[in-house]
């Protein structure tokens, strides 16, 4: 329920390497934030800066306008979900869930405790496994013990280090679907740490795009995906990648007549194939491949040696070595500066 | 599986050729690899462990003048055994045997622990001051007694030093005599004080090494929940630590239930009887005393105390070092995980 | 930063308690005759540092007015040590490297062996020392090397076994099937294809045997007297001779009996946790 704000946070480990570097985010009261980026952007670091886990090296963290930079973990009132869970394998489901409850002094009576535990693991769906050994259970089970353990104590901020990654593919999907819609009942501030663009689009009220210990860009998920700020983020996000051609290449759709130093990204959904003699075809290209997803086809081109990805209904597919043109939504085209790899 | 050998043999089940090929040869290598072993087995259990039957019987002494298996002629009875088990020596000897390793055991335990924490994270100079910690365990056991008689002498360093300590500086008391040799009530604590030292390097090592081995991950969820250090001790470290240190107190235990040779050097088991271990009276019913027959009685009788101790301390170890195994690994999923449908009805219905 | 003094003073202090003792014997051998225990006094230094103990106990001594109530020329029972400790290693190395192949890659024995053998390490060897006596005398064997290495063997066969035995265990099963497949028996298997593996192991657990057969005391003390007499047996004559008070030769004595296991201890660290604990804890 709090407010994060991080100022200029950096992390220098020795040898110095910079895992994050001024970093700048405010994530509002209530918001679903995620932490996207590939491994070693630092990511994982910066949660654990907020976690209190580690020290950053400068920099000020703000709950609620309180700076708690030098708090200790346990006091800061965050909840921490691992990504390989980190329950407590020799305690009971029980007692793993009772867990933060029990060591807070002049808590609840044991009674009370007892009911809240009951309450959690309903919310979780363990009610029926609270004496099993937690080490015995299955993976998705041990993910709801780690939420549920995290819950109880009612944290304000709640931290989660790419959870479902462990999970198979049928259970992470429901599982993103029920933390989203738990964290909007209860209005908590989420905090999710992933490198799958697809999980962080599909949850996040925001994003915070990441890459070599430096914000690339923050905003939500429409704003990040159709208007990327820089080379980075545009072909970091977006299932099949987006397509980067020098503008020499489609002068047509170069801006201001700037050709030279110019990369043009166009998403696969934004190019058509068309016949060759079609007027709208800007370029010309060989299909090397087809890949068949049932609702779409993606077809592979060349274009002058090229790779060019297109997203084309299921229709009309085209088979290898055809000569194809592709037509493109000149509205939908992100210019890049190929020296400073920002969007033009 | 060497792959030209098997495609050289190319016809039809090479792998069931190996399986008879070992399956012959197995059990007979397998008889003459433990052969060597059991002779000498033979040699250092069994034969000794039936003359000393046959002795506990009697009352012969090698001064008799009658050869060992002619102790028939002083038949006893079970007159030895009555001795040892109804006198006072014995039970005496037992108790404090049993006293100093508990104490031992106890406070090697609680110094190495504190050690191993103390060493756990990684700081300048960490491996040399592992090497100042481990030289007592190298030290042979003989001399360490030798050393602390030296340094419990009544007007020897220790008590000069403490001298110094609570008299010079902090002026608490007068000049220190404690007899730490000469004391009947205190000369077992020297012997205890003999072992902690050589001893406490073991414990702190084993301890080290199961401390280093615990899921970090796990310590830090419980920070982040707010469990202090001390609760993190008590409800993660010290059960996960479990098995290890089940093992090391029982084999530390195991071990001072032996002692000797530190005791005699220190103390021959005295004043008197003071500090004598079992060993130590064993030693010195059999070569001072020099009564055999009743001897090889408490011999025996201390084979059967060991025997029934090792058959309660096996299982523990057993089942320690299987736990081990299963708690330190990552923990396997035990079953299949519910369909989906099944998880989104749980969901629904929980709501 | 309270914590981090609070640590080191704790480090020192322990450091220093544990480290006294040592110093004491170390600079105990190189005091002279009246250092050694004045009385009402302590030398925490020697004033004058000498090697006359250690000349005393190798038997160089020049008279030098040196009085002792016992001869302390040592080195007759140190070789006795190395000569038995090195036997009784090579026996039990030979019998238990056997035995633990066995154990490791055959189970043979089932599963009581190696719990028997666990049990045997349970025995105060005083027990045993009336019929060994007995046995010794009729075979001629007291007081002789022989006799020495036999029973330091025994004595440390379990730990060869308990310790080759995770050595072997580690190495896979594939390694001797694929010799047997090349046309390897079983035993050429074993030497040629599985020993070379576990060499590490084979010297950690040597020298750890080595300390072992080196450190004892009582077995030595029962079943030598004056042939074959070892160092430690020696060290506990002159503490009888003299009233116990010949400090400085016997404390020469005492370094020179530690410096062996001090070395090879320190040389193989790493395996001490899994030796000592029968292999039960690997670290």
């Amino acid at each position: 329920m709090a407010q994060i704000k991080i100022d200029t946070l950096t992390k220098e480990f020795p040898g110095g390497v910079v895992a994050v570097n001024a970093l700048n985010l405010d994530v509002p009261h209530g918001s679903f934030m995620a932490l996207l980026g590939p491994s070693g952007c630092g990511k994982t670091t910066t949660m654990n800066m907020v976690s209190g886990l580690e020290q950053p090296t400068s920099g000020e963290i703000y709950f609620d306008d309180e700076p708690i930079t030098r708090v200790s973990p346990g006091s800061r009132n965050v909840g921490f979900v691992f990504q390989n869970y980190a329950i407590f394998t020799h305690m009971t489901v029980y007692d793993n869930i009772g867990f933060g409850l029990k060591i807070r002094k002049g808590g609840l009576s044991k009674a009370e405790r007892h009911a809240e535990v009951q309450r959690i693991a309903e919310i979780v769906g363990l009610s029926g496994s609270l004496d099993r050994k937690a080490g015995r259970l299955s993976v998705n089970d041990m993910q709801k013990v780690a939420l549920g353990r995290s819950m109880i104590v009612k944290p304000a901020i709640f931290l989660l280090d790419e959870p479902f990654s462990n999970l198979d593919a049928a259970f992470r999907a429901y599982m993103r679907a029920e933390l989203k819609r738990i964290q909007h009942e209860i209005g908590q501030t989420m905090v999710y740490v992933t490198h799958d663009q697809v999980e962080a689009m599909s949850m996040a009220d925001r994003i915070a795009v990441m890459n070599l210990g430096e914000l690339q860009q923050y905003g939500t998920p429409d704003e990040i995906y159709n208007r990327p700020r820089n080379r980075f983020v545009a072909g970091f996000v977006g299932s099949t990648q987006m397509n980067f051609l020098p503008a020499a290449l489609a002068p047509s759709l170069a801006e201001d007549g700037r050709v030279d130093g110019v990369t043009l990204g166009i998403r696969p959904e934004a190019l058509d194939l068309v016949p060759t003699d079609d007027p709208r075809a800007l370029l010309r290209a060989s299909v090397v491949l087809v890949e068949p997803l049932g609702p779409k086809d993606i077809v592979h081109l060349e274009v002058e040696g090229r790779p060019v990805r297109v997203v084309a209904p299921p229709g009309r597919r085209p088979r290898v070595g055809d000569n194809v043109g592709v037509a493109c939504d000149t509205k939908r085209v992100h210019r890049f500066d190929d020296e400073t790899d920002l969007t033009i | 599986m060497s792959e030209p050998a098997l495609e050289a043999e190319g016809r039809q089940a090479p792998h069931k050729r190996l399986a008879a090929r070992f399956g012959r040869s197995e059990s007979a290598v397998a008889q003459t690899l433990i052969a060597p072993g059991q002779l000498l087995l033979l040699f250092v259990i069994a034969f000794p462990a039936i003359v000393a039957i046959y002795i506990s019987f009697t009352g012969w002494t090698p001064e008799s003048g009658s050869l060992w298996y002619q102790a028939w002629k002083y038949w006893l009875w079970f007159d030895n055994y009555w001795e040892a088990l109804s006198g006072g020596a014995f039970w005496h000897a037992i108790l404090r045997t049993v006293i100093i390793t508990v104490l031992a055991v106890a406070f090697e335990f609680a110094i190495g622990f504190a050690l191993a924490l103390l060493f756990l994270k990684q700081f300048r100079g960490r491996s040399l001051l592992t090497v100042v910690f481990l030289l007592p365990m190298m030290v042979v056991p003989a001399v360490a007694g030798f050393i602390f008689y030296m340094l419990f002498q009544t007007d020897g360093p220790v008590n000069a030093g403490l001298t110094i300590l609570l008299h010079d500086v902090l002026h608490v008391t007068g000049g220190i005599h404690i007899g730490w040799l000469t004391d009947p009530s205190l000369v077992i604590y020297s012997v205890t004080i003999v072992d902690i030292w050589q001893w406490t390097p073991l414990m702190f090592l084993i301890l080290l090494s199961g401390l280093v081995a615990l899921p970090e991950d796990q310590l830090n969820a419980a920070r982040i929940l707010g469990a202090s250090y001390l609760q993190q001790l008590r409800y993660l470290v010290l059960p996960m630590m479990k098995p290890i240190i089940l093992i090391a107190v029982i084999i530390r235990a195991i071990e001072t239930l032996k002692l000797f040779d530190s005791a005699w050097l220190l103390t021959q088991g005295g004043p008197g009887d003071a500090s004598s271990t079992i060993s130590v009276y064993l030693y010195k019913t059999t070569f001072i005393a020099t009564r055999w027959g009743y001897a090889s009685a408490v011999a025996i009788l201390v084979l059967i105390f060991v025997s029934i101790l090792g058959m309660r301390a096996i299982r523990p170890i057993e089942a320690a070092t299987r736990e081990t195994i299963e708690e330190l690994a990552t923990a396997e999923p035990a079953d299949e995980a519910p369909s989906l449908e099944q998880e989104i009805e749980a969901g629904a219905v929980a709501r | 930063m309270l914590r981090i003094t609070g640590k080191v003073v704790s480090i020192a202090v322990l450091g220093a308690g544990f480290l006294f003792p040592l110093y004491w014997i170390l600079t105990m051998a190189f005091k002279p005759q009246d250092e050694w225990s004045p009385v009402g006094h302590v030398y925490w230094t020697p004033q004058h540092w000498t090697l006359d103990n250690f000349r005393q106990i190798f038997g160089v001594a020049q008279s030098t007015g040196f009085f002792t109530a016992a001869p302390t020329d040592a080195t007759g029972p140190i070789v006795h040590s190395i000569v038995s400790a090195t036997g009784g290693t090579l026996l039990a190395m030979a019998a238990g490297v056997f035995t633990a192949y066995g154990i490791a890659r055959f189970r043979a024995g089932g599963s009581f062996l190696p719990f028997q053998i666990l049990q045997l390490r349970m025995f105060p060897p005083v027990a045993i020392v009336i019929p060994l006596l007995i046995m010794y005398s009729y075979l001629h064997l007291v007081d002789t090397y022989w006799g020495l290495i036999l029973i330091y063997g025994a004595v440390t066969f379990p730990f060869a076994v308990w310790l080759m035995r995770s050595f072997f265990v580690e190495v896979p099963r594939e390694i001797s099937e694929a010799a047997i497949v090349d046309g390897c028996s079983q035993w050429g298997a074993f030497f040629k294809a599985v020993l070379p593996q576990v060499r590490g192991g084979l010297a950690a657990t040597a020298l750890f045997v080595f300390i072992l057969n080196w450190s004892d005391f009582l077995l030595a003390l029962v079943l030598t007297s004056n042939r074959v007499q070892t160092a430690p047996v020696f060290l506990n004559s002159l503490q009888s001779a003299g009233a116990g008070q010949e400090y400085g030769p016997q404390a020469a004595l005492g370094l020179v009996l530690i410096v062996p296991p001090a070395v090879f201890g320190l040389a193989i660290q790493r395996y001490l946790v899994r030796g000592l604990t029968f292999g039960a804890i690997k670290r």
